[in-house]
């Protein structure tokens, strides 16, 4: 009787101890910021869509079906419902922006014109997936 | 036409080994007595005429060698687009006019009001098939200054 509940208390010590290796791990997460002074979006989709507020998102979306070249969009609204957008046509942000899973962080700038000036994807494996 | 050119090039040719040919046997016949020696280099002369001659031929006959055919120097002829073509272009481009002149109405009435609404995105993604893509991007980029300045708010996408 003595042994079996030993045993039992190694079993249930050796699961946990594999959970909590299971959650080992850097991890960071970035709510969406908006810095006006810099033009500048920044925020991880994974980590956004887990928080509690229904307000701040970070996306960005490619529409090829022009004639002409693909455009792209990048938004962001951070939790205080201030919202931020620019459109690029570059070929090579375009790439960037396919790039993009639900994982990363996404940041980008814009000018006056409403146009990206800089647009930078991080896959990292410190960011949160999303959550249902 | 260089078919034409070949059959008259190979006749040619032919001509000409068989007079080379009734020479050599003429040759044979009538010059038993000469030194053999002299036969060899009239031989040689005439298979070098003969040589010299086809090679003229082949010259002519070669894909790049000039032609007397006038039509064969002229450009190829360009035809003009079929009427099909002209048709299709044409309503692609009424297509595109009814499409910018959409889009930019449905911009207009967004940044009067303030409000990119989702159902007014999708419809310009669509409208963006017919669009150039240059004016699909001023819209959007229109819209995206607009937000900037918080003079735009859009639903959540």
């Amino acid at each position: 009787m003595h042994s079996r509940f030993n045993r039992a208390f190694l079993a249930a010590l050796a699961a946990s101890t594999l959970s909590l290796a299971a959650f080992a791990g850097a991890k960071t997460g970035q709510v969406v910021t908006i810095n006006d002074a810099q033009s500048q979006a920044n925020g991880d989709l994974g980590y956004v869509r887990n928080t509690a507020d229904s307000v701040q998102f970070i996306r960005c979306y490619i529409n090829g079906s022009g004639q002409g070249a693909a455009n792209g969009v990048c938004q962001a609204r951070n939790a205080a419902g201030v919202l931020r957008s620019c459109t690029t046509n570059y070929d090579r942000w375009l790439t960037v922006i396919a790039s993009i899973n639900s994982d990363s962080n996404v940041l980008f700038r814009w000018n006056a014109d409403g146009k990206c000036t800089m647009l930078i994807v991080d896959n990292n494996s410190t960011f949160a997936p999303k959550a249902p | 036409m260089h078919g034409g050119r070949g059959i008259v090039t190979g006749f040619v040719a032919g001509l000409a080994v068989m007079g080379g040919a009734v020479l050599l046997l003429r040759d044979d016949v009538t010059d038993t007595g000469a030194a053999d020696s002299g036969r060899a280099a009239r031989m040689e002369g005439q298979l070098q005429r003969l040589e010299e001659a086809v090679g003229r031929l082949s010259a002519l006959a070669a894909p790049g060698a000039p032609v007397s055919n006038s039509t064969a120097d002229a450009p190829p002829a360009v035809s003009p687009p079929s009427p099909a073509v002209l048709a299709e272009e044409a309503e692609r481009k009424r297509a595109e006019a009814r499409a910018s002149v959409a889009a930019n109405t449905m911009v207009d009435q967004a940044l009067q009001a303030g409000q990119w609404t989702r159902a007014q995105q999708r419809e310009l993604d669509l409208l963006a098939a017919d669009l150039g893509g240059d004016e699909h991007g001023r819209l959007l980029a229109r819209i995206s200054a607009a937000i900037n300045r918080d003079e735009l708010q859009i639903e959540l996408p």
